[in-house]
């Protein structure tokens, strides 16, 4: 029985070959067989990142991923393409049909792939299209289809070789209400047997299908408390950008460097703030992670507030800084 | 992936098409070129076939028995004759002559010869030369079977003609005694250019030499070297823009079809696959312009004002380095292709 574990896995990459971002950090999971499970977050939070670690698209900084006796991290490059190949089928978000091939000519690509017949590749395209409901549509190209049908299409592409893992990725975020309905049945309908299903969403409309919900964006509680006193001598870091923040500050006494940090290790001065500025606010009011570091350039005071304290007193502060 | 690439072509037909269009019509002009070129050896090779000496004496300072030629004294036809290893030996004339003709200023290639002896040609048409006064002509500028053509203020009739018997890009040859065409060029003075011979003198000559056919043959192309350096050129440039077309096609194929390749891949399909359906591609549109390309290249001979050949060699090798360039050409869509992460098709 294919069992799907993930441990301490850390993803990170250079955006735009400027800075730094870790999306994932040393995130665990496991997975029984047979069943759904539906990673839940807001854009930006690693879902996709951590589909395409799964279907061994992306090689994650560190951990590990095993699938059944699969070390999926430790594949090489060929192994990767055969795994892919024969583990793995991909649900995209954009369909990903492609556009010149008819839908049963779309399903028939992965059979080809791997040198099935052309009359098996059909065989089976045929009796893929007849499990979506799509029988009537074999010679339509993408264009002649509606949304829907062609997130199906997709669905019977992924199933194809009949792969113990599918991974979808916010399989319904380009449809209607009417085609997310059916697109659930079947979503919820392939996590039979030993298969395997892992969808990222931010659709919380497929909660109440899933065996199992990983909140990939970590929601902070912070408790109503009282404005915190924070001293720093010159140089001493507030807090670091990729750390999840609580608080709100504002400059009572001194100044205080807002950096990016970039991939070669550089700091770049974004803002130099001073006293009765705020700064570090969209972190606790989004739930994202710092975007800067904070530095204390001389002797400062500031004070924290939580995000409701600080949405309070928001009119009366002045400027504002990278969260 | 051969189905997805001939799909893919079939999706869009329309760019396909003008593609293949564009290309041929390179490879007509190449095809063309390459015919003209061709033509000028074989006009070459088809007077010194008419003309049949394959070997001749001239002066020692001169460098072939035409272009090349030093004049001599037609005494020397004599001495020569009567050298060991000489079995036959009779005088030629060369002169490159501006004929008036009814349409005007023609250029025209006179050879002058002893008439029915070694260096006169068998015509295609009538008979060959018997008297002074009479001429055999590739029949242009008024010189056809039976007329009579003004040529150096003399009349000549004409009594045979040749399907084709012209040089350096179809300006016809024109054959005359030699009495004739020493009238016209030298005022009647005993003045040859070479000596047409059989056999090889066993004898040193003096002040002389010989050069056989390939000498010959060189001394006619020889005007003709800047003309076929040029064609080269033109020809290695129109090659140039085939594979800049047709690599642009595929290039803008492959960026098109990133998200595709990328789903490809991340479904599976190996890099090989990806890169044969892009270079099936490159080479169906070259084998296709190329047969375009030679219809073409047909259909524009007629209208060209030099000869244009079409040996096999040609149509063979045109389809043939077509693919070649054709293949050369995609390797920068290729390489665009191969290198596409598959993580893009999650974007």
């Amino acid at each position: 029985m294919p069992e799907l574990n993930v441990k301490d896995l850390v993803v990170e990459y250079t955006t735009g070959g400027d800075y730094k971002v870790r999306p994932i950090d040393g995130l665990d999971l496991e997975v029984t067989p047979g069943s759904l499970t539906i990673l839940l977050g807001p854009s930006g939070c690693g879902k996709t990142t951590l589909l395409s670690c799964l279907g061994g698209i992306l090689k994650p900084m560190s951990g590990s991923i095993h699938f059944g006796d699969i070390e999926v991290t430790g594949l090489s490059r060929s192994a990767l393409t055969d795994y892919r190949r024969h583990t793995v089928g991909i649900v995209f978000q954009a369909f990903n049909l492609v556009p010149s091939l008819t839908a049963e000519e779309n399903i028939a690509v992965p059979l080809r792939a791997v040198g099935v017949s052309r009359h098996e590749a059909r065989a089976r395209s045929r009796e893929l299209l007849d499990m979506v409901d799509l029988s009537h549509r074999i010679h339509h190209r993408p264009a002649d289809l509606s949304g829907g049908q062609q997130q199906r299409v997709a669905v019977a592409r992924a199933l194809a070789l009949d792969p113990p893992l599918i991974l979808a990725d916010e399989p319904t975020a380009h449809l209607d209400f009417i085609q997310v309905e059916e697109i659930l049945r079947l979503v919820r309908m392939l996590a039979t047997g030993e298969r395997v299903v892992v969808v990222s969403t931010h659709d919380s409309r497929m909660v109440p299908l899933a065996d199992n919900v990983i909140e990939m964006a970590p929601i902070l509680h912070v408790p109503d408390r009282p404005p915190v006193e924070v001293k720093l001598a010159p140089g001493e870091v507030l807090f670091r950008q990729g750390e999840m923040g609580e608080l709100v500050y504002i400059i009572e006494d001194g100044q205080v460097e807002i950096l990016r940090e970039h991939a070669d290790g550089s700091n770049e001065l974004l803002r130099l703030l001073s006293s009765g500025e705020y700064f570090g606010e969209m972190s606790p009011l989004v739930g994202l992670p710092r975007t800067a570091t904070a530095r204390a350039k001389d002797d400062v005071v500031l004070t924290g507030y939580t995000a409701r304290a600080f949405r309070e007193q928001a009119s009366d502060f002045a400027g504002g800084g990278p969260s | 992936m051969f189905l997805i690439a001939l799909r893919d072509l079939q999706f869009r037909l329309r760019r396909f098409v003008i593609s293949v269009v564009a290309v041929a019509l390179v490879l007509a002009l190449t095809i063309v070129l390459a015919g003209v070129a061709a033509s000028l050896d074989i006009e070459v090779d088809r007077t010194l076939d008419q003309i049949g000496v394959d070997t001749w004496v001239v002066d020692s300072n001169a460098s072939g028995p035409f272009f090349g030629a030093v004049p001599m004294n037609e005494a020397n036809v004599e001495q020569i004759r009567a050298l060991d290893g000489v079995t036959e030996a009779q005088p030629q004339v060369f002169y490159p002559y501006t004929l008036n003709s009814p349409s005007g200023p023609q250029s025209i290639t006179l050879f002058g010869g002893a008439p029915g002896e070694l260096g006169t040609p068998h015509p295609d048409e009538g008979r060959g030369l018997e008297n002074p006064g009479e001429a055999l002509a590739q029949p242009v500028h008024g010189m056809q079977l039976g007329s009579t053509a003004q040529i150096g203020g003399k009349s000549f009739k004409i009594v045979g003609t040749f399907h084709d018997s012209t040089m350096l890009g179809g300006i016809a040859n024109v054959f005359v005694s030699t009495q004739d065409l020493q009238e016209i060029a030298f005022k009647g003075a005993p003045v040859i250019t070479a000596v047409a011979i059989s056999g090889s003198p066993t004898q040193p000559l003096d002040g002389m030499k010989t050069v056989d056919r390939a000498d010959a043959r060189t001394d006619l192309i020889r005007p003709l070297k800047s003309v076929k350096q040029t064609i080269s050129l033109l020809s290695v440039l129109l090659w140039i823009v085939t594979g800049c077309i047709i690599g642009s096609v595929i290039y803008l194929s492959a960026l098109e079809r990133s998200r595709d390749f990328a789903v490809f891949k991340a479904i599976g399909v190996s890099n090989m696959s990806v890169l044969l359906g892009l270079v099936l591609q490159a080479v169906l549109l070259s084998v296709l312009a190329a047969g375009a390309a030679v219809l073409i290249a047909r259909l524009l001979a007629p209208a060209m004002s030099v000869p244009v050949a079409f040996p096999t060699a040609i149509l063979v090798l045109v389809p043939i380095t077509a693919v070649v360039v054709s293949v050369i050409g995609s390797l920068a869509g290729v390489r665009r292709a191969v290198r596409v992460d598959p993580a893009l098709a999650f974007g």
